[in-house]
């Protein structure tokens, strides 16, 4: 063994031999992740007053910025510090092994805190008004894209110590068998991240050259479709960590198992293998690629992807309906689903998270993806709607849901507020699904997305916006309200918890059980996780 | 089916699930076919 002993803590709880660096680097990164989504959220939430139009709470100035910087903070760094915890957890801990390279873990932790400071700076300074996509023309200071690019370069590196140590872990036989399903699925999620960050590379640098005075321009059809290239498979990397999570919620939360191994990783493999064409998706209302080439990547290729999904939705609950009745939760259909532990927040939080994803958020992807459709829902609220089912209702919420037993296990804190923990996950839960909800059905009265002042007040020739779109943007404030109480309150149990919980000095300790393995359930070959 | 014993057997072991998959699918087709409604029309008036 290369790392010496004391390196090592054994979890009481677990089992697990935790490697105290690699501990230490779960810890940072799910701090900052907490901040990101702190001041994503209040960014969300101005720009959704700004939307309820008998609000319009910001200028239109401050309604872009506060949308870049809701953008920023929440889809890349709240979500991508969070999956870097989890790729250590799952790969160091999760196998027993020590983390590769500490010290690069703690250089691209590093990176990643100066990108995003860097970001914020700039976004803040009123010099990065450019929306998330940052499409050319418009263009922001140097320094924006400057801070995306070393963001990305540490999130590269934490990838690349992620699969050192999954090497590290099979050369020192820290596990026996082959990897458990999180592993795997988090293994899939970073090869996709390599891909993406391949394409994040290709576009972000020749525009930071061009902000900076060295390219003339950027061809808009060009950035447009290898930024794409980043952007979507990026959502498919939340997926995998999303499903992964949702197996291991099932495993810690009831003692659930994959109900059949081969055919939960195939469908992983499906993500690696078919997703990145789905990118096209986003560019078919664009006038420089043609109909085939759009017809072709959204629809045959990509529901080779979807099939995935389809696996997905029916493998996650069986997993948990099949340990649930090995319990002996035999009566009617649904007794297994009633008498789940609903008081614990990762059961309530990964079941609305479930739900979220796949009657808001994935039901309406495939729809919105499809080229005719496509047609008239482009950049309407229909795709905030959507996306709000998936990366919030659904990936949001499943990390908040996995935090409150992360967060227990990593930092030996006992969850403050348990009650109130319950009471988050709802109010987050049925928030976001207010919200994804109200903003379809806004959308598909025509309301634009990234819009200030869809009446046009003041111009001189008039808009007419059908009144019922007026009460879905009214709805989808108090639902963003509710959705921003909800978001408050998991940062402030997680502050609290991390730097004044009551220490845990033994499994009894631990705020929400670990469930033992049901008894023969399913056919996995996984160890217990 | 359900209301037995923990004895592996081979009939459908997760009914619930099944059933939830079921609903699942039904309100895509719905929303599916709900979206491509204007296309029919289209083609339709053609
Ligand atoms: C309390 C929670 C949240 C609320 C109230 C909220 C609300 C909003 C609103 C109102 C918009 C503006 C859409 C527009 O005017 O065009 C928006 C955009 C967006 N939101 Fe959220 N959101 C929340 C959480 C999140 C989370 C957790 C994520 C990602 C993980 C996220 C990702 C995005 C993205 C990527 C955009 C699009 C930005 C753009 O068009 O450039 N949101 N959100
Ligand atoms: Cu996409």
């Amino acid at each position: 063994m290369s790392a010496s002993n004391e390196a090592f803590r054994t979890c009481d709880v677990t089992g697990f031999r935790v490697h105290r660096p690699a501990e230490w680097l779960i810890r940072v990164n799910a701090v900052a992740a907490v901040v990101c989504v702190l001041i994503g959220g209040i960014y969300g939430l101005l720009v959704a007053l700004t939307r309820w139009p008998a609000v319009h709470l910001l200028d239109a100035a401050w309604y872009y910025r506060a949308l870049s910087g809701h953008g920023l903070n929440m889809l890349i760094f709240w979500i991508i510090f969070f999956e870097v915890a989890g790729l250590y957890f799952g790969s160091a801990v999760v196998l027993n092994s020590r983390i590769a390279a500490p010290k690069v873990g703690w250089l691209a932790f590093i990176l990643m805190v100066a990108g995003a400071l860097l970001v914020n700076v700039s976004i803040l300074r009123g010099k990065a008004d450019v929306l998330m996509t940052s499409y050319p023309p418009l263009k922001a200071e140097p320094m924006y894209y400057l801070g995306v690019i070393l963001f990305a370069v540490g999130a590269l590196l934490a990838v690349i110590l992620f699969f050192a140590t999954l090497v590290v872990a099979k050369r020192e036989k820290t596990y026996q068998g082959s990897v458990p399903l999180f592993t795997f699925g988090l293994t899939a999620a970073a090869i996709i991240a390599i891909f993406t960050l391949a394409h994040g590379a290709a576009i972000y640098v020749p525009t930071f050259l061009w902000s900076i005075g060295l390219l003339p321009g950027i061809d808009p059809a060009i950035y447009r479709t290898v930024w794409w290239g980043l952007g979507h498979p990026s959502q498919q990397i939340n997926v995998a960590a999303m499903i992964s999570i949702w197996y291991l919620i099932g495993t810690l939360t009831v003692g659930s198992k994959p109900v059949n191994e081969k055919v939960c990783r195939g469908a992983f493999l499906l993500y690696i293998l078919f997703i990145n064409l789905a990118s096209a998706h986003h560019l078919l209302v664009d006038p420089g690629v043609s109909s085939t080439w759009k017809v072709w990547n959204t629809s045959y290729a990509m529901y080779l992807a979807v099939v995935a999904s389809m696996i997905h939705a029916y493998t996650v609950p069986a997993a948990i309906e099949l340990a649930q009745r090995r319990k002996g939760y035999n009566k009617s259909l649904f007794e297994w689903l009633r008498k789940a532990p609903w008081g614990n927040p990762a059961v309530a939080g990964m079941a609305l998270s479930v739900f979220v994803f796949g009657f808001l958020g994935g039901l309406t992807g495939p729809i919105l993806g499809t080229e005719q459709v496509n047609i008239i829902a482009h950049n309407t609220y229909r795709i905030t709607g959507h996306f709000h089912g998936t990366v919030v209702g659904g990936t949001t919420l499943a990390f908040m849901a996995l935090s409150y037993y992360i967060v227990p296990l990593i930092f030996r804190r006992q969850i403050a507020f348990p009650k109130l923990a319950n009471l988050q996950v709802w109010l987050f839960g049925l928030g976001v699904a207010g919200l994804s909800a109200t903003m379809m059905l806004a959308g598909s009265y025509g309301v634009p997305r990234r819009h200030w002042d869809i009446a046009f007040s003041g111009a001189p020739f008039g808009v007419e916006v059908n009144p019922a779109a007026y009460m879905w943007l009214a709805l989808m404030g108090i639902s963003a309200i509710i959705a921003a109480i909800g978001g408050a309150l998991y940062c402030l149990i997680a502050v609290v918890t991390v730097f004044f919980g009551k220490r845990m000095d033994s499994p009894k300790d631990l705020t929400y059980p670990v469930s033992a393995p049901a008894p023969d359930a399913g056919t996995g070959i996984a160890p217990s996780l | 089916m359900s209301g037995k014993g923990n004895e592996k057997e081979h009939g459908i072991e997760t009914p619930g699930t099944m059933v939830l998959v079921l609903i699942f699918l039904t309100v895509f087709a719905i929303a599916f076919l709900g979206n491509l409604k204007w296309l029919a029309t289209a083609w339709w008036v053609k």
